[in-house]
């Protein structure tokens, strides 16, 4: 059985891309190679090839505006229909906490491939995922488990269940966690993005309105 | 009233609306690089929209005529969409369940997102529906409407 990854990434194949690291830690998991492809960075016909080769495609994607990004959508409006026995399963990592923000489009992707003739595996949702991309050897929790999941798919032919359940919490802020997050708002914008900011010689610039026309 | 019109098919426009033909645009995809949020706060890598940026933000409403892939929006309003974020801040903060981007304006546009597209059933027809009302929830315009075309007034034509 032959599975190759799609990595939805803009970046494509490279150290910084959370979804690439994603990608590689599932198919580091699985005991037989599986390529990890990039929509953004490679020649679509020799994706759409690639694909028609394949008997499973899974897609790994970061969520933008809530869905995915406008590049591997028009990629996937140009997804070949399944010659009939391939399955298709879809991760979407986001960097908010909540699993909710990729819920919509999760749903959407399941209808779209099943329309295509796939059998989809599931529209996974992982949040919590803003840093990987920056500091990833914080996240080695998460990328072994999709080591992990990965050989799991590869036993099974599945999502695991277990797996997408964990990945997915919370799906929802609780009050409990709401009232923590906005409790961490300082300390975490003075540790993140203001730290960014001011190494980048653009703290005093941060709320800018440059499109603002003065009256 | 201040109008934005954004369009994908017709020549629905009103009277002293700034309108833009999504055709005639050449939007360039975002790279997910945040150089918007953390290098050059509120301007994006790519020049090709700021023409839309000022109407969009000095706007009172902004209406939509999307023309649906696959009972989507087109890959081309998602480069849209996704060209949006420098109009909010990095800072988060949390409610309703949820995560929110600060905004970076005072104000953004109510909504009127007209579709041209034939659902086959319900279900499609509300993952679309819920995937507009979200984005512009996020995007803190105070009223949104999603409605097919056929309930568009069409306003004037050009």
């Amino acid at each position: 059985m032959k599975t190759i990854i799609l990595n939805g990434s803009p970046k494509g194949n490279v150290e910084n891309c959370g979804s690439y690291i994603l990608a590689r830690a599932f198919a580091n998991g699985m005991s037989t190679p599986c390529e990890v492809f990039s929509i953004a960075k490679e020649n679509r016909e020799s994706l759409m090839e690639a694909i028609r080769n394949a008997d499973n495609v899974i897609v790994i994607t970061p969520n933008y505006i809530h869905s995915i990004p406008a590049g591997t959508l028009d990629f996937l409006y140009a997804l070949p229909p399944s010659k009939g026995n391939q399955t298709i399963g879809f991760i979407i990592q986001a960097g908010y906490p909540e699993s909710s923000e990729s819920a919509i489009i999760c749903r959407y992707l399941e209808r779209f491939a099943k329309r295509l003739g796939y059998t989809v595996l599931g529209a996974i949702a992982k949040g919590e995922c803003a840093g990987l991309a920056i500091v990833p050897e914080r996240f080695k929790k998460l990328q072994n488990d999709f080591s992990e999941f990965g050989a799991l798919f590869e036993q099974t032919g599945r999502f695991d269940e277990s797996f997408i359940s964990k990945f997915a919490k919370p799906v929802c802020l609780t009050k409990f966690q709401t009232r923590m997050l906005n409790a961490s708002v300082p300390i975490s914008n003075y540790l993140g993005w203001n730290k960014i900011l001011k190494t980048n010689n653009c703290y005093e610039k941060r709320f800018d309105m440059p499109y603002l026309e003065k009256n | 009233m201040k109008l934005i019109v954004i369009r994908e098919f017709g020549n629905y426009t009103t009277t002293d609306a700034l309108c833009f033909d999504m055709e005639k645009l050449n939007i360039k995809n975002c790279i997910g690089c945040w150089t918007c949020w953390w290098k050059s706060p509120g301007i994006c890598i790519h020049n090709d929209l700021e023409d839309f940026y000022r109407g969009y933000v000095g706007a009172d409403k902004a209406i939509f005529y999307a023309k649906l892939q696959e009972g989507f929006i087109s890959s081309k309003m998602k480069s849209l969409f996704d060209r949006m974020i420098p109009l909010f801040l990095p800072y988060t903060s949390f409610r309703d369940g949820g995560t929110f981007h600060a905004p970076r304006y005072p104000q953004y546009p109510n909504i009127e997102f007209y579709y041209d597209y034939d659902f086959k059933n319900e279900e499609d027809l509300k993952i679309f529906s819920d995937y507009i009302y979200k984005v512009f929830k996020q995007f803190y315009s105070p009223e949104i409407k999603v409605l097919h075309i056929s309930e568009s007034e069409k306003g004037e034509t050009e």
